[in-house]
């Protein structure tokens, strides 16, 4: 097991799916685009775990119908992460990216799901995004809670938080809106999670600077690192081409920015991942918070206090409404 | 309800009570000097309704201190040493808060690092007891409510009284101390019980944490929709003796070394308003003395909170969380329920046997030629 190795984030560049009639088109100049950028990070930086934005192969479009949006959803695994897994295996590399998802086997429903291929060139660990912008009726899609007790059914409560241990270091996706959820990123630090891997969509507004720290925070707070691979240029018809804001970045296990891209655009960032001296920090009693922390005692005050109930279905704009309606009759809210 | 006012953090250079016989003193002119600086506020600035004192920010601490000297140093809260700054809440019909240093006869030979807030008719209506601090690092021997705990929930009256928060005419109001920030489920359990206001009374000093740790208020303050207001230190000056500091003049260079148990600027200053968007809407970036000053909106953070978008809090899935925490075992509770903290260590070895627990069952992965120490019986203890 090296000490440490690099990891390459990739500012990818998006053709986004506007006819999703030619879904399979734009998806392989996507896939053909992104692995070229990725690979000039392997042959000539030796990245050997390679991160990729959230909707890479298929972008964003918000006029898609529900039905457009299944219909442009992927199967993971699929043939897609095949053209991935044979890039993954040729290079003996891990490959980390995000996508809308639709199980063949459940097709009522479809994810955002972040996947890791390995040098196996299969797919080695499927996440579903916890935490989505459906709930402000942005997307049409559902993450397991708002589905849970199927979903456990079908997948099993460990798949929630998946972990993979690799020579590079267990790694751990999130996606993009679950970075700004502490309670996922400590699930999957108690679950040894060392490097999270965060493929994003971040467009300008008045949040970014908040966003920028709040990856900084979760680094810090369970001495993990975190690499966030935000969107390149996008070509749409509905999409401003510098949207998002770039800005890249890979943060240390002391919440310290090790590398980032200024700006927008198609870009690659490749930066060091110490391992050994993240864990030997982690061997140190000083500010050890996933140690120091109450995990107990604080699992059982949340389990007082619900704010998104589990298993109320697809339509989580209601259901965040029928929240603050609650939490205000509780009190936890005060009246406006 | 006053949906519009002004808070401040009163930054100062606290005086450390070093000689036990000076502890009256020594409070005096630290409470006299904070008294000084809320007076300008309101000459210079017109009335504020909220003003926050840093943690300790009356004695100081002292790292090497038996538990005996610190319960006989410590204050009682509400006391007399308090009155003057009860007396200023009332007289200015404001509210003010600030850290402390606690006994309270009703836990003998513990001592808590606490805070209070006083309230416009200069009673006090909200003491908090630090959760998170010297029990899992070691650096001094304060208990908390968490170490003994079924102690506590008995005589305080239920699992509540961990997390206390005031509703008041300015907003509902919690108050933390300087490391809890560090632990995101700490201004989270405080949101649950209503908290619009948390109230930072800190001691941060200078490290390679220090940029990560102020981001700590900015997140907490995003992803709860609160204002977070953070009164750090402005720098510490130790008593060298009598009526000698660190920073008094015309001492030697010798005498001056005497008096610095740590260096007068250890603590950056930084003191801040955090807006419930996680924005800086008032700061004292520098060390030293000084005030920050910040608008708070409480109108604008309740419509806030109704809204969806961004809206962190309201967006939580603790349901799916919960019993990640539940069934993980970090650090526990009771730790020093039946014995109080003895000394330091004791709080060092507890972490230290979380980690080597950690490395042994995966939660954590051994760097290269990592050899575990020979646990001690005390670890064998913690791991059992």
């Amino acid at each position: 097991m090296p000490k440490k190795f690099q990891i390459a984030c990739i500012q990818s560049s998006i053709e986004v799916i506007d006819d999703p009639a030619r879904k399979d088109n734009v998806i392989a100049r996507n896939l053909r685009r992104g692995l070229d950028i990725a690979e000039a990070a392997v042959v000539r930086d030796e990245a050997r775990v390679v991160v990729f934005p959230e909707a890479w192969l298929q972008g964003f479009n918000h006029k898609r119908t529900p039905e457009d949006w299944k219909t442009v959803c992927i199967e993971i695994p699929g043939p897609e992460t095949d053209v991935i897994g044979a890039f993954a295996r040729e290079h003996e590399v891990y490959v980390a990216g995000a996508a809308f998802e639709r199980d063949p086997d459940w097709p009522e429903v479809w994810f955002t799901s972040g996947f890791i291929v390995g040098p196996s060139g299969t797919v080695e660990l499927r996440y579903r995004k916890c935490h989505e912008h459906n709930v402000e009726g942005l997307i049409p899609s559902v993450c397991p809670a708002d589905v849970y007790t199927e979903y456990v059914r079908r997948y099993g409560e460990d798949s929630l938080f998946p972990v993979l241990d690799t020579p590079y270091g267990r790694l751990a996706t999130i996606v993009e809106h679950d970075v700004n959820f502490f309670e996922l990123s400590r699930a999957l630090t108690f679950r040894g999670a060392e490097v999270l891997l965060h493929p994003t969509t971040e467009t300008n507004g008045p949040m970014a600077e908040t966003r920028d720290q709040v990856r900084r925070s979760r680094a810090y707070e369970n001495l993990v690192y975190l690499a966030s691979a935000n969107a390149g240029a996008l070509s749409g018809r509905y999409s401003a081409a510098q949207a998002t804001r770039g800005g890249s970045t890979v943060v240390n296990y002391l919440g310290h920015v090790d590398a980032r891209i200024d700006g927008a655009g198609e870009s690659v960032l490749v930066s060091t991942v110490d391992l050994d001296r993240q864990r030997k920090r982690r061997t140190e009693v000083f500010m050890n918070f996933p140690a120091q922390v109450k995990s107990e005692f604080f699992g059982r005050e949340f389990e007082k206090q619900t704010f998104m109930s589990n298993d109320t279905g697809g339509d989580a704009r209601a259901t965040a409404k029928a929240t603050i309606k609650r939490l205000k009759e509780e009190g936890v809210l005060a009246p406006e | 309800m006053i949906e519009k006012y002004t808070a401040v953090a009163v930054q100062t250079i606290i005086r450390h009570v070093r000689e036990p016989e000076w502890r009256d003193a020594i409070i005096r002119e630290n409470v006299n000097r904070y008294l000084s600086l809320m007076e300008y506020v309101s000459c210079r600035w017109g009335q504020a309704k909220l003003y926050v004192l840093p943690e300790f920010s009356l004695t100081g601490v002292e790292h090497v201190r038996s538990v005996e000297e610190w319960t006989r140093i410590a204050l009682r809260i509400p006391g007399p040493e308090l009155e003057p700054l009860a007396n200023f809440a009332r007289i200015n019909r404001a509210y003010v808060a600030g850290g402390t240093m606690e006994y309270d006869p009703a836990y003998p030979n513990r001592w808590f690092n606490s805070a209070y807030l006083f309230g416009p008719s200069g009673d006090l209506v909200l003491r908090y007891r630090k959760i998170n601090g010297a029990d899992v690092q070691g650096h001094t021997t304060y208990s908390t409510p968490t170490g003994c705990y079924d102690l506590y929930v008995k005589n305080e009256g239920g699992e509540d009284a961990l997390f206390p928060v005031v509703d008041t005419e300015i907003g509902r109001l919690a108050l933390i101390n300087c490391y809890d920030i560090n632990f995101p489920e700490m201004p989270r359990a405080f949101a649950q019980h209503g908290a619009e206001i948390l109230l930072h009374c800190t001691g941060e000093p200078y490290g390679p944490h220090r940029e990560p740790w102020e981001m700590s208020r900015r997140t907490r303050a995003y992803e709860n929709c609160m204002y977070v207001i953070s009164s750090n230190h402005g720098g510490y000056a130790a008593q060298v003796s009598g009526n000698v500091f660190a920073d008094s003049p015309g001492l030697n260079f010798q005498e001056r070394r005497d008096g610095e148990i740590s260096p007068l600027h250890r603590s950056h200053g930084g003191s801040e308003i955090v807006d419930f968007n996680g924005k800086v809407a008032g700061a004292a970036p520098n060390p030293g003395e000084a005030l920050a000053i910040g608008p708070i909106d409480l109108r604008a953070l309740r419509e806030r909170r109704a809204e969806i978008r961004d809206n962190i809090l309201v967006q939580s899935r603790t349901e799916i969380y919960a019993r990640e925490y539940t069934r993980h075992q970090a650090t526990g509770i009771n730790r020093w329920l039946e014995a109080p903290i003895a000394h330091k260590s004791e709080a060092r070895q507890s972490t230290e046997a979380v980690i080597a627990r950690y490395l042994r069952d995966g939660v954590y992965a051994p760097p290269e030629g990592y050899e575990p120490a020979a646990p001690s019986e005390q670890q064998n203890r913690a791991l059992a």
